[in-house]
């Protein structure tokens, strides 16, 4: 992976070198940042019974915001494709439904979409629905969007699938209007429920450079997945060199982690997942050919608590996140290791990374 | 077999989370009281409940037994493959509660502007073409390269479709298996009247609400009464219904479901 370029970002303090070499446990964030959170992150795209797959991952966001966790976001994926490979298994298509029985269980827990695609969908509906979970949840709706979208599921949709970047601002400003509570169209009505402050809630998916400061200037956070076509501390850079003065950096990085006995045992464990998603991503994800290295370039972290620590410590864009989202899609499977591994992030790897309660 | 369940509007002015959060906790507390099950109504840009299927999630998500409807859900309004996607999750969640009615209607044409990007040239048949498109997705059909997430098996025996007119509550009655009317009578409608000519689908459970217990609906449990047609539990309101919900044509609805007969027979 190269290395960010240009100017170091401001306030970083010195400790990011230390985190470079890997020694995590020397790894307070940098004052700039706040207050390190964690989110536990899914996107529900498991084998086996969904309802079942629905219902434990409710349990486990339930469980994560005891724990103290931050946040909990789930992304959306549509439709069960039999014989696609990694995209196999089907996921959650509504998020806001989902997240609204997450609401209904907790009190304090951020809940956050993980990203709606705005091209498939209709935005005055994404801002009905956003009101009304942030309505039922006093307030703690985080709205991620990207500019995403399959062909396959446009046409399913009965969408014009359109990924250009006027279009996008279009919806995004008029996501933002809705929000406001602008009268829509010819309708002199506005959005019902109001969803005041929603609007500056909004984070956006970026996978490159220019999404991360196009984002930053419209003073939205910015959500990075565990795959990128460019390295995530690259994006995230470029977010942080083009915030507006005197906005709080809001930055969302996945990490996949599995929790195993050592690196080797974790590595056995992963290793179907791994080689099903790096070939999926084949085309555009960093050249790699052992097991390890292709579990670097899809940002699987794994082994030990301590492991792990080290390992997300090490990650080049760590220093520039304000919020880690854990994910545990990859060779974690069970309920029981899930539960354990929420337990991991929250008494040692989180605290160990600059997170407190 | 008489149930008792509640129905909300929901459409009064005022901080809207509160009258919500309100709402629902009556409705948790209604499980208590052994109600059967809540409908809750769809508004658009209008004080009232813009998201049903967010509003029965949390619902879902407090309670063991209520079936939880939509009464309605605007079908020419929405996507309908992204209403049987949030139906289908809300089903998996709740554990197979989900009562799903459905309606033909979308107001004005700033509206279908709104949330279909153009007027609805000719809204029956943009019903019908939404409708088909839920109950196929719902029914396993392929969609998008595969089928839809989560699976919602049964979940099509249990749309209910609301009608406006003697004629339509006609044609949709041909096929029925049950019909729940409910919301306000305008004066000018129709008055009730059994739509379905003898096809031996009975028996057929109908909702009707007492309209009158009908104001501040979220503040007071509103009764709904399902008998089987002809039986004497069966209640003619004092004011024309509307609308009438009964559910498509498809083999599946010859089957009496009976969740609104008798939930705890399912």
């Amino acid at each position: 992976m190269s290395e960010p370029t240009g100017a170091a970002s401001p306030g970083l303090t010195s400790d990011e070198g230390a985190r470079r070499e890997g020694d995590a446990s020397r790894a307070p964030v940098g004052e700039r940042m706040g207050r390190l959170r964690i989110a536990i992150h899914s996107d529900l795209r498991e084998h086996g019974d969904q309802a079942t797959v629905y219902r434990e991952m409710l349990s486990l966001f339930v469980h994560a915001e005891s724990l103290g966790f931050d946040s909990g976001w789930v992304r959306s994926y549509h439709f069960r494709r039999p014989g696609q490979g990694f995209s196999f298994p089907g996921g959650l298509p509504s998020p806001f439904i989902f997240l609204g029985a997450v609401a209904s269980r907790t009190s304090r827990l951020r809940l956050g979409t993980s990203v709606v695609p705005l091209p498939l969908e209709n935005v005055v509906r994404v801002a009905e629905d956003a009101a009304v979970l942030d309505a039922l949840s006093g307030g703690r709706f985080e709205l991620g969007v990207s500019n995403g979208g399959q062909p396959h599921v446009a046409a399913a949709l009965g969408v014009p699938l359109d990924k250009s970047v006027a279009a996008q601002l279009s919806r995004l400003s008029a996501l933002v209007s809705t929000l406001d509570g602008s009268p829509l169209g010819d309708t002199k009505q506005e959005l019902n429920p109001p969803a005041p402050g929603l609007s500056s809630r909004i984070w956006e998916s970026a996978l490159t450079s220019q999404t991360g400061r196009d984002s930053a200037a419209r003073g939205n956070g910015v959500l990075i997945g565990s795959t990128q076509t460019v390295p995530a501390e690259v994006t995230a850079l470029a977010y942080h060199s083009a915030l507006p003065h005197g906005v709080a950096p809001r930055v969302g990085l996945v990490v996949n982690i599995h929790v195993a006995a050592s690196r080797g045992v974790a590595l056995d464990e992963l290793e179907e997942d791994i080689e099903t998603v790096y070939a999926w991503g084949r085309d555009w994800l960093p050249l790699a050919s052992t097991l390890e290295e292709k579990a670097a370039a899809i940002n699987v972290h794994y082994g030990t608590p301590s492991d792990i620590t080290v390992s997300i410590g090490s990650f080049p864009a760590f220093p520039y996140v304000t919020e880690l989202q854990f994910a545990m899609a990859y060779g974690t499977r069970s309920y029981e290791r899930r539960l354990a591994a929420v337990e991991a992030i929250a008494s040692s790897i989180a605290p160990a990374l600059g997170w407190s309660r | 077999v008489i149930s008792v369940y509640c129905y909300a509007i929901l459409g009064e002015e005022g901080d809207q989370a509160s009258k919500y959060l309100s709402a629902l906790e009556l409705f948790s507390s209604a499980e208590k009281l052994r109600v059967e099950g809540v409908w809750v109504r769809q508004f658009h840009l209008r004080p009232g409940l813009a998201s049903p299927f967010v509003f029965l999630s949390w619902l879902a998500a407090r309670t063991t037994r209520l079936r939880l409807g939509t009464g309605v859900v605007t079908l020419p309004l929405e996507n309908p493959v992204r209403v049987a996607e949030d139906a289908a999750v809300l089903d998996a969640l709740s554990g197979g509660r989900l009562e799903l009615g459905v309606a033909n209607g979308g107001g004005a044409p700033a509206l279908a502007e709104v949330f279909r990007g153009g007027p609805l040239a000719d809204r029956k048949a943009a019903y019908l073409d939404g409708l088909a498109q839920l109950t196929a997705a719902l029914e396993g059909q392929p969609v998008g390269g595969g089928f839809l997430n989560p699976p919602a098996p049964g979940l099509s025996g249990r749309i209910w479709e609301a009608t406006l007119s003697e004629q339509s509550g006609y044609e949709k009655g041909l096929p029925a298996a049950r019909v729940l009317p409910g919301g306000e009578g305008s004066g000018d409608q129709p008055a009730l009247r059994d739509p379905v000519p003898d096809h031996g689908v009975d028996p057929r459970p109908a909702g009707l609400p007492l309209r009158d217990a009908a104001h501040g609906a979220n503040r007071a449990v509103l009764p709904q009464l399902h008998a089987p047609r002809g039986s004497p539990g069966t209640v003619r309101p004092r004011r024309p219904p509307r609308p009438r919900l009964t559910p498509p044509r498809t083999a599946s609805h010859r089957v009496p479901i009976g969740v609104a007969l008798d939930p705890s027979g399912v």
